[in-house]
């Protein structure tokens, strides 16, 4: 075993400039290959979610109006009820719903609260437990509550979490008793429900869960109005057939924009596309250039080796094995600099665009690019190197 | 006692091909333990050939090889490699060194391939200063002259106590001073045991050898010279 690390180190220190090149050429492409991968994942990852989602045929969006007086900073009980009644009342609408923030810091963790709608209408990936039923959502002692995964270690399916709420007018603080009965998937998309009034689309609807962002869902059924912020994305059951008169109303009052959920997904669809195929064009343009850069070094660089190759075969190496230690050697030296660059490149790009959170999937992806590049020039390696005999290097050598 | 043994050895290159090159010729070759052979021969001969061949290192197109009474043929890579470890020591022309590494990280390359666990620093300093270069050994091969090259690669064909040492022109790079203080070299490793195998093109060398053989056209010659 020692032996073998010390041929190993010694194939390694060969060419430290060229492997220092392939190192620098690594890291340098990593970069280009995450801030292109990160958003394609998120779009596909983003769709999934919406794919699952029990969006129909009459289900809207509404997305209020920014520069109403009624700004999402001011979105407490009394205004929001102002518009939720307007649209409630409209013909043709059937029910409402939406996402609040409840505005209290009381809790370790961020609380939401989910109307009725939202619960039957999204359903949260859940690793352990279940979502929201139908039963759920009437009025009980007891308030189901699903929790984040980073809380898997102080809760667990069953066990009871006492949560604080404000009352809205007296501003005395109410102790709810919940029971988790669901934990959302590790770094799984929350619906948090908030819409942009200009260019609404659903996936705006969803964000990654961060890692170590704590929170927790519990469906609005409390018995007392609570003081909290409400999203700005109101979804709504309607009568189809209603639709244009709905449409006519809220477009009229000013008050912000509907389009139905599906057309809304089709158009992200569409979009999510279009814009993966151009993302994935300039992908596989920078990933060609990849291969012929670092792929073609490496080569070269592997053929470097024969000299060395030859004189252990001498001292007693077979060629199979010396093939081997070149393979080991063109793996570890384009593994371990993508493994670690890539990490590093997802902090950046999530550090800069915040819309994006660390996937370990842009990782693994990258990681199975490299490596691939690492098998092909292995390959190549090995087909230039097995064409020859040893006498014939060692007559170079000599 | 008959340490090599070659019967109607043939080799060819590119066999049945247009650029077919027929290298040995049925060689029929003896060398017993504790022989200093020299093999002379113009470029091209198959001399250097036959080297690697006796040194495992090429494989033949038809004859028989037998190494120390055991038919090299039928053995495996693994074999090959262990016998060329165990058992054989290579001295080339341009040293076949590995030029950024210390004197000392060279001698001990065959170590790597043998199952010994660790050499004995006495022998690496009794080989040492055998050759005269002791005080070199931690210093990188590049940093050296040609003589002192060529007395390190003899150095690691010894390390593993081979029997048969092989020279592929070791003096070919050298001027004359340094030729002969090699030869004195494989005078002294013939005069403990080691059976040695000379390939030059210098016939004064070459007369230093206890047996002699030319080589022309693939096809071997006791010469005496």
């Amino acid at each position: 075993m020692r032996k073998g690390l010390e041929i190993f180190y010694n194939f390694l220190k060969q060419d430290k400039l060229k492997n220092i090149i392939i190192i620098l050429q690594i890291i340098i492409s990593v970069f280009a290959v995450t801030f292109l991968l990160v958003p394609i994942i998120k779009n596909v990852e983003t769709m999934a979610i919406i794919n699952n989602s029990n969006i129909g045929e009459n289900t809207i969006l509404f997305s209020s109006n920014f520069n109403l007086l009624i700004s999402p900073k001011t979105y407490f009980n009394e205004n929001y009820n102002i518009i939720k009644k307007f649209i409630n009342n409209i013909d043709g609408v059937s029910e409402t719903g939406t996402v609040y923030l409840a505005s209290t810091n009381k809790n370790d963790f961020n609380l939401f609260l989910y109307d009725k709608l939202v619960c039957n209408t999204i359903k949260l990936q859940i690793q352990e437990g279940r979502w929201f039923e139908k039963s759920d959502l009437e009025s009980n002692k007891i308030i189901p509550i699903i929790i984040s995964d980073n809380m898997k270690s102080e809760y667990h399916v069953g066990s009871t979490i006492e949560i604080e709420m404000p009352e809205y007018k007296t501003e005395e603080m109410k102790k709810i008793k919940c029971i988790v009965i669901g934990i959302l998937k590790r770094g799984t998309y929350m619906y948090y429900g908030s819409s942009n009034h200009t260019d609404p689309s659903v996936s705006d609807l969803f964000s990654k869960l961060h890692l170590k962002e704590r929170i927790a869902i519990i469906p609005n059924i409390l018995d007392f109005e609570a003081e909290y912020a409400a999203k700005d994305g109101i979804i709504i059951n309607c009568d189809i057939s209603k639709l244009n008169n709905i449409y006519d109303k809220i477009n009229l009052s000013g008050i912000g924009k509907i389009n139905t959920l599906n057309m809304l997904k089709q158009n992200d669809s569409k979009n999510v596309i279009l814009y993966n195929e151009s993302q994935i064009y300039q992908f596989l343009i920078v990933y060609i250039f990849i291969i012929m850069s670092i792929g073609g070094y490496t080569i070269l660089t592997s053929l470097n080796y024969k000299r060395l190759l030859t004189i252990y075969y001498i001292c007693g190496l077979t060629w199979q094995k010396g093939l081997k230690y070149i393979i080991l050697k063109n793996i570890l030296l384009i593994l371990i600099p993508t493994i670690l660059s890539s990490i590093f490149s997802n902090i950046i790009v999530c550090y800069f665009k915040t819309i994006y959170t660390f996937n370990i999937k842009v990782v693994i992806i990258t990681v199975l690019l490299y490596m691939s590049i690492a098998a092909l020039a292995s390959v190549l390696t090995i087909i230039n190197l097995k064409k020859y005999k040893p006498s014939e290097f060692l007559k170079e050598v000599d | 006692m008959c340490i090599i043994e070659l019967k109607n050895l043939y080799k060819y290159y590119n066999k049945g091909k247009n650029t077919e090159v027929r290298a040995l010729k049925g060689i029929n070759l003896k060398i017993n333990k504790g022989d200093f052979c020299s093999i002379v021969g113009v470029s091209g001969s198959g001399k250097s050939t036959l080297l690697y061949i006796i040194g495992c290192i090429d494989k033949l197109t038809s004859g028989t090889f037998y190494f120390e009474g055991r038919d090299i043929n039928g053995m495996k890579d693994c074999e090959l490699a262990k016998l060329r470890n165990q058992k054989i020591g290579f001295v080339l022309q341009e040293f076949g060194l590995i030029e950024e590494e210390t004197v000392l990280n060279n001698i001990l390359v065959p170590t790597l391939f043998s199952k010994q666990k660790k050499i004995e620093e006495k022998r690496i300093e009794e080989i040492c200063e055998e050759l005269g270069i002791l005080e070199l050994i931690n210093i990188q091969v590049k940093k050296l002259s040609g003589g002192q090259r060529q007395r390190v690669a003899i150095a690691r064909s010894l390390i593993n106590n081979p029997d048969i040492i092989l020279a592929d022109e070791p003096t070919g790079s050298l001027d004359t001073e340094n030729s002969y203080k090699i030869l004195e070299i494989f005078e002294k490793l013939n005069e403990q045991g080691k059976t040695i195998i000379l390939v030059t093109h210098n016939m004064e060398l070459a007369r230093k050898a206890n047996k002699h053989f030319t080589i022309k056209d693939g096809i071997i010659y006791e010469a005496d010279i």
